[in-house]
């Protein structure tokens, strides 16, 4: 584009007649393409295809017509005194001319030099989702994102694996305004998404980029004929498997087992011979069939100088559990206007979400919970709520799963406006000026009622009849910006330099109220309660500056250089530490462009080395407040109340008093990387493809580092943490057209290496994960399962031969059917001395597979997603192979005399050492998954314009059909956490879900 | 028009620059929380420093809960069969199978108590740098001397149970590492610089607040357990204990001489809610029922050492009472030649003329349905005697830390140790004997050590069972140091087969501790 600019004003123009020149534009099929734009290259006209592809243009008789139309390559026309131009435009297979955002910013593909992934929207929105980040599952590589289906929930994102000590995402930029997150999004909304994944492309977002930047811009309107796109989806989920578990006569048999080896009397002894016991099929009782319905209307209009897009969406949802449901409604408006040298603009949209929880993990207590519990209790004796728990006879101590989703009433009401204005003014040929103000607003109400149910057995005290929580929490998140832009090209050197400033604020206010007992049945208002509870109240407020600059030089597209800066400030930090200075470059060099490669063009189309090294920063893991040293006036739950006074007539004195030390020296975490990327395609870009090498080392990382408990605190600031990521990316593609079929096979895959460099502790225990430094961060650390003893003799001859020659028996309290532990430390006993490293939940690999295929309007896509080579810890299993007074799963027979396992030890009634955790609980997590199955069928456009719609596609998809796992719980995909992770405590699973779905354009 | 909005920009990008350029604007202060430079300045600021010291003395790991675990269910009293296998380790002295990391029993006794120590070492180092110029001196001294009270409890139940913690004597640095003889030494100078400041009694409305009465009476206490020690089996220091002994003496006798106390006439006012702060009591938790401003401000005690029963009502029986304490109860009969009543309000057994309301109903209805499995439970500070209302996690009945009748035992005890006055040893135990309508004890023939001894084990035992005094003494006494005195313990409390002499008298030091605290090391054994 610019070397044509540059080759007209060389050649220069002469005075020739002007002519009308008229025509048609159409695409391959011969269809019209409308809003096409059609430009003289001398500047001195242009003019827009109208409803029938048709265009009339006055022109000197030797000049050049340019047609351009987004998604089809540019084709230009000597007009050689034609006053008839016809034109067939044809679409852009070529991706390298696609324009890509890059932070105040935009760059053609292929002149990025940094790590950006470009996520296919087209593909990416074949997954009927309802947040974002799940549309990013398997897309690109470097970015792992773990889902589940519970409603409204948002998948939890990894750029390049854990590059914190603390739980922190990527940074999300949504049309140039830094956000808060991307919960409540709706999909629809967006036009395209990238995702920034090393240094140098992500440091123009300096202090805020460490851990990736997903930059997502929405639909805007387009030139030519208004367009109005409605879509609506219809799904209906189940849960993907069923865990057989123990029914009644099982478990009773099993049950006695426990209370006889505990010695002690079977508390159902007492039950009459002849009685009914009920035999409940708790995963039948607690799950459901979950319905999602998405409705989506866009509409967007253009000229060349102004574009409009309005877009309204819909989305209902249930789980496959009974309690959680979600609805959001949407609204998006994007404007913008130019006249001459100025452009105005706003990007805003507005969310409301009305969601209800659900409450603890019903995908645990679904297992657990013995079958001869029921469903509901009749003669339940405390008389709230009617369910069936433990009792005299059965002492187990589970809550009511069912009871418990509908002891709570969680009503979340958020509503949310994320909103920009901007004003750009072209200045002196060469310079942009661009003032951005932009807000993110949030405001949550939640009220939760309490109807204080008795869900489990001798749950005691209950000081209310109900409890009633209200909450308010909102969210202002204010950022101005003010860029100058300066782009030039002399000849063959092309220049884009950026500086910047710009301001951010924050405010959080939060306020609760609580009470008790309300004094009007089925009314549920603070107003209303007998007896006020708590009250909570604050406000938070947190405040940027930062200075950006970047300098863009390519020589004759051939050689890249990129540098940027920026330097950030923040209040997090005390004065001496607060300003943190990222700097980042990188070089590219586009071989397939250079003259000795000129015999390679017919079959190599682009290769690209590049690389890059830069700084970037992150604070998010730091309070608000977290280096000033304050007095607390609140204390722990039992509060800071001093009681004075005679009985029945006691005074509360609120104390306060410094309940922690702080560190006023607290500085930003830094993340460097460098990067080793090349990009190819070859055989007329059929084949494609990239690889990139990392390696980013954090440190100074904000870690809140154990102190001992002598001295009065818990944990103190620092940044003593280093941590390393580093892994390769490759993703290749094919993709090609056989007269009218066409198809693409598209493959990523990505591996992260993690190694914990420092961190302050000697380790970091977070349950059964420990962080230690040479290790990865929070590998699986656990005793070690030496199968079941048999016999007596065996458990007398587990024995430590001391160095002093002393032999001890290991564990002399065993009986057969008890677990063996290894006594790895060879000291003689069994303690947590002799844990092991048992396994790491960090995955080797992960890939993502996408086939896709076209056929005379039918459409087929086949997705899968895998990880490979992470380990889970059961938890759910755990609790399920307690073998104490819950149910069992089916296929685990406890240890009997008749019946021995090596794999299960006895039933147990009373407190056992047999539940210690032990590797015998961590499973693979390995997974290969069929995420979507898609056939979808475009209605020839011949006929559905005789019903004035320009295109109509049906569907069918079917997600998470089929998951090749050797893992034994209910979903292998799970979220993690940072020093804690691979554990499944009953997270929400990805459900299996068919969809219908329908897309209208008019 | 174009001019127009070149000005309007230039002068947004002005207002933005003006209010923001300089990072004076990112210097923000906490909008929540008090900041500490401006703390430490008034009487009040140090008052409320103070009453968070107190508020942690009814956190769980201090008097609230583990406090009574650790001093019941360790001793020959109490014993577990919990499904919480913290607390049955506690009980049978078996820490390594249990001593995980997450262990509260273990963990929150250590890192409570920390916390309250490193609360009033605040005010202690802001009096001492700057308290007397912002405050009068008889106010100054009261803070103090309260402060120093706060802390010698911290210093004295780390004594009784872990046996090795730091002296922690300043709010910003660490101290050296004390045996369990160096941390009562430092209770008893934390004492004794209290009794020196504190009033002898605090207005009505302020009850609750350490008296000189309770510092010297904890003085009394320090100064036996110190004796104790001088006295264990390998410990060749009889001069040094006898002056503790004498020290101990001279306590109790400067108590005597404030005529400030006196036994109450009805013995259960000592355990619930409706007589607190009485003229008996010395030192006193106070706790007050329910939540306030959502804050607990109850005692979980009565919650875990109690009635079981399942649909809730009782209490959850942690710990219960072992069965040989019936029994001892049952050695002698009142003067009417009926039960003794202390048994009656301190256990709950299957006894056919127990119409006691529990929780509205009858041991024997009760039975019916629950089949009450165990000899006895606990009865002493739980609701039944209060209002019968089911056992919460919030109790209103303070923790009589210290009352007289404990103080005329521990001075019988010290006279019978000093061997110099038998008879008026006699006479207090037979002042706490009065009460409840026992015989009166004749000192002609307590007149020898060990048959005094025998007979104040017996009276300590009956008098203050469920009290929380038993493992110290039994620790005093030395039962516990010897083979063959945890033989014979283990002969009424098969916990104490699991005892390991020379190891389990000190409690496990949390493993967070070990790897924290520069070198600090855990007991040998565990």
């Amino acid at each position: 584009m610019v070397a044509l600019l540059v080759s007209v004003v060389c050649f220069g123009v002469s005075a020739q007649d002007r002519i009308t020149v008229t025509g048609t534009v159409t695409d391959d099929t011969g269809e019209p393409l409308i809003g096409a734009s059609v430009k003289l290259n001398d500047g001195q006209g242009a003019a827009v295809t109208d409803v029938n592809g048709e265009y009339k243009i006055s022109a000197l008789s030797n000049g050049t017509l340019t047609f351009s139309y987004v998604g089809y390559d540019d084709k230009e026309e000597r007009i050689n005194g034609r006053t008839v131009i016809n034109v067939t435009m044809s679409e852009n297979v070529n991706q390298l001319d696609q324009v890509v955002v890059i932070g105040y910013g935009v760059q053609k593909k292929a002149d990025l030099t940094g790590s950006v992934a470009v996520v296919d929207m087209d593909q990416a929105r074949k997954m009927p989702n309802t947040d974002i980040a799940s549309m990013l599952q398997g897309q690109v590589s470097g970015v792992s994102v773990a889902t589940s289906s519970q409603p409204g929930a948002i998948a939890s994102i990894r750029v390049r694996g854990t590059g914190s000590f603390s739980n922190v995402g990527p940074l999300y930029v949504i049309d140039g305004m830094i956000v808060n997150d991307a919960n409540n999004l709706n999909p629809n909304e967006i036009e395209n998404m990238q995702v920034l994944k090393d240094a140098s492309a992500a440091a123009i977002y300096g202090a805020r980029g460490a851990n990736g930047v997903i930059l997502i811009t929405t639909k805007k309107g387009k030139s030519g004929k208004p367009q109005l796109d409605v879509s609506a989806n219809w799904s209906v989920s189940q849960m993907p498997k069923t865990i057989k578990m123990m029914d009644g006569r099982d478990f009773m048999f099993y049950n006695e087992q426990g209370y006889l080896n505990a010695g002690s009397l079977w508390p159902a002894a007492g039950i009459e011979a002849g009685t009914v016991m009920p035999d409940t099929d708790w995963q039948k009782a607690v799950y459901q069939n979950g319905f999602t319905q998405d409705y989506n209307v866009m509409y967007t209009q253009g000229s060349d100088n102004v574009h409009t897009a309005l877009g309204f969406g819909y989305v209902n949802q249930t789980g496959v559990v009974k309690g959680p449901e979600y609805e959001r409604y949407t609204v998006r408006f994007n404007n913008d206007a130019t006249y001459k040298a100025f452009t105005i603009g706003e990007n805003f949209t507005y969310q409301h979400t009305n969601s209800d929880d659900y409450i603890a993990s019903p995908f645990w207590d679904a297992i657990t919970t013995p079958s001869v519990i029921p469903v509901r209790d009749p003669n339940e004796p405390s008389g709230k709520g009617g369910y069936g728990y433990g009792s005299a006879n059965f002492p187990t101590y589970i809550s009511n799963p069912i009871g418990l989703q509908e002891r709570y009433d969680n009503t979340t009401v958020n509503d949310r406006i994320i909103g920009n204005v901007y004003a750009e003014l072209k200045l002196f040929k060469y310079f942009t000026y661009r003032f951005n103000i932009g807000l993110d607003a949030w405001w949550g109400r939640i009220k939760q009622f309490d109807h204080a149910y008795t869900l489990r057995m001798a749950s005691g005290e209950q000081r209310y009849d109900n409890s009633l929580t209200d909450i308010r929490d909102t969210r202002t998140n204010l950022i101005i910006e003010n860029t100058l832009t300066y782009s030039q090209s002399i000849g063959k050197n092309n220049i884009t330099a950026l500086v910047g400033y710009t301001t951010e604020d924050v405010n959080w206010h939060y306020l609760l109220a609580q009470g008790y007992d309300q004094k009007v049945d089925g009314l549920y208002q603070i107003d209303l309660v007998g007896t006020q509870n708590n009250m909570n109240g604050s406000q938070q407020e947190r405040r940027m500056t930062s200075y950006l600059a970047r300098v863009d030089y390519n020589f004759d597209s051939r050689y890249f250089f990129q540098f940027n800066f920026r330097s950030d400030g923040c209040s997090k930090f005390g004065p001496n530490k607060r300003r943190g200075n990222f700097p980042s470059m990188s070089l590219g060099w586009r071989l397939s462009e250079e003259e000795f490669m000129a015999g390679t063009r017919d079959w190599l189309n682009h290769l690209k080395i590049r690389g890059s090294w830069g700084k970037i920063g992150d604070m998010q893991a730091l309070g608000n407040y977290s280096y000033l040293s304050s007095i607390n006036h609140t204390g722990p739950y039992e509060g800071f109340n001093a009681i004075f006074g005679p009985s029945g007539n006691e005074t509360l004195h609120p104390g306060a008093t410094q309940t922690s030390r702080v560190n006023v020296d607290l500085g930003w975490e830094t993340k460097t990387t460098t990067n080793i990327g090349i990009d190819f395609e070859f055989l007329n870009s059929r084949l494609f493809g990239s690889f990139d090498w990392y390696n980013a080392e954090s440190s100074n990382l904000l870690y809140n580092i154990k102190t001992s408990w002598a001295t009065g605190t818990d944990y103190l600031w620092t940044n003593y943490g280093k941590m390393r990521n580093r892994g390769v990316e490759i993703s290749l593609g094919w993709r090609d057209r056989v007269g009218d079929f066409s198809y693409s096979v598209t493959a990523n895959l990505s591996t992260v290496r993690n190694k914990v460099l420092r961190l302050g502790d000697s380790f970091y225990q977070d349950g059964i994960c420990r962080t230690e430094e040479g290790r990865s961060i929070a590998e699986f650390y656990t005793r070690r399962f030496g199968g079941i003893f048999q016999s007596m003799d065996e458990v007398y001859a587990h024995t430590t031969t001391l160095p002093d020659g002393t032999v001890s028996l290991l564990q002399p309290n065993a009986q057969p059917g008890d677990v063996r532990y290894l006594d790895l430390n060879q000291d003689g006993k069994i303690d947590d001395d002799d844990r092991d490293w048992t396994g790491s939940p960090l995955p080797k690999f992960e890939a993502g597979l996408n086939f896709t295929a076209e056929w005379k309007g039918i459409d087929f896509n086949m997705f899968w997603t895998s990880r490979y080579g992470n380990k889970i810890y059961n938890s759910v299993y755990v609790a399920a192979l307690q073998f104490t007074v819950d149910n069992i799963p089916a296929d685990a027979r406890p240890w009997t005399w008749d019946n021995p396992s090596d794999e299960y030890p006895r039933m147990y009634a009373e407190a056992t050492d047999n539940n210690m955790a032990s590797d015998r609980f961590i499973e693979d997590g390995s997974f290969l998954r069929l995420k979507n199955l898609q056939l979808g069928y475009t209605l020839p456009q011949e006929i559905s314009r005789k019903f004035f719609v320009e295109r109509l596609r049906v569907y069918l998809s079917a997600q998470n059909l089929w998951t090749i796992t050797k893992y034994k719980g209910y979903d292998p995909d799970i979220v993690g956490g940072v020093f804690s992770q691979g554990i499944d405590g009953g997270h929400f699973p990805n459900a299996r879900q068919f969809t219908a779905g329908l897309q209208v354009s008019f | 028009m174009k001019k127009t909005i070149i000005k309007i920009l230039a002068g947004l990008m002005l207002a933005t620059s003006a209010s923001s350029c300089s990072d004076e604007w990112l210097t923000l202060s906490d909008p929540n929380q008090e900041s500490s430079d401006t703390f430490w300045q008034t009487e009040e600021q140090f008052q409320e420093g103070l009453y968070a010291g107190y508020a942690t003395l009814r956190r769980p790991g201090v008097f609230s809960r583990w406090f009574h675990m650790l001093m019941i269910l360790r001793s020959d009293e109490g014993w577990s069969n919990s499904p919480n296998s913290e607390f049955q380790a506690v009980a049978n002295f078996r820490m390594t199978g249990y001593a995980y990391e997450g262990n509260e029993s273990v963990n929150l006794p250590w890192q409570e108590t920390s916390q309250m120590i490193y609360y009033v070492n605040q005010v202690v180092d802001n009096v001492n740098d700057h308290g007397y110029d912002v405050m009068d001196k008889e106010t100054a001294d009261g803070i103090l001397g309260q402060a120093y009270f706060l802390r010698g409890l911290g210093f004295w139940y780390m004594a009784g149970t872990y046996g090795r913690y730091p002296r922690q004597i300043s709010s910003t640095s660490d101290g050296e590492i004390l045996e369990q003889e160096g941390l009562w030494q430092q209770a008893l100078e934390d004492f004794t610089a209290a009794a020196n400041v504190l009033p002898e009694s605090w207005p009505a409305s302020e009850a609750g607040r350490p008296t000189r009465g309770g510092a010297i009476g904890m003085m009394a206490r320090c100064n036996m357990q110190l004796a104790g020690i001088c006295k264990r089996p390998w410990e060749n220091r009889a001069s040094e204990a006898e002056a503790y002994w004498k020290a101990a003496k001279k306590n109790i006798e400067d108590i005597f001489a404030m005529n400030r106390y006196d036994l109450v006439p009805n013995w259960l006012d000592n355990f619930t809610e409706s007589n607190e702060n009485n003229i008996e009591s010395l030192v006193e938790i106070n706790f007050k029922n329910g939540l306030v401003d959502g804050k607990e401000v109850g005692n979980q005690r009565a919650k875990f050492l109690g009635l079981y029963i399942s649909s809730g009502e009782g209490a959850w029986d942690d710990g219960s009472a072992r069965a040989w304490l019936l029994d001892e109860f049952d050695k002698e009969r009142d003067k009417d030649g009926n039960m003794d009543l202390r048994k009656r309000y301190t256990l709950t057994w299957n006894d056919p003329t127990d119409n006691t309301n529990y929780y509205g109903k009858t041991y024997a209805e009760w039975n019916a349905t629950e089949h009450f499995l165990k000899d006895c439970y606990w009865r002493k500070y739980t609701s039944v005697d209060t209002d019968n209302l089911p056992e919460d996690y919030a109790s209103g009945t303070n923790f009589r830390l210290l009352r007289l009748a404990d103080v005329y035992l521990m001075y019988a005890e010290v006279l019978n140790e000093l061997g110099t006055d038998r008879s008026t040893a006699v006479e207090y135990m037979n002042k706490v004997r009065r009460r409840v309508n026992m015989r009166e004890l004749n000192a002609s023939v307590l007149n020898d050590y060990e048959t005094l001894k025998e007979q104040l084990r017996h009276d300590r035992l009956v008098e203050l069972c469920g009290e929380c005094t038993r493992w110290n003494d039994l620790d005093r006494w030395g039962d516990i140091h010897t083979q063959e005195g945890v033989n014979k313990i283990a002969e009424r409390d098969v916990d104490f087969q699991t005892f390991v002499v020379g190891k389990t008298n000190l409690y496990v030091i949390p493993d967070h501790e070990i790897n924290l605290f520069p070198g600090l090391t855990q007991h040998a054994g565990y």
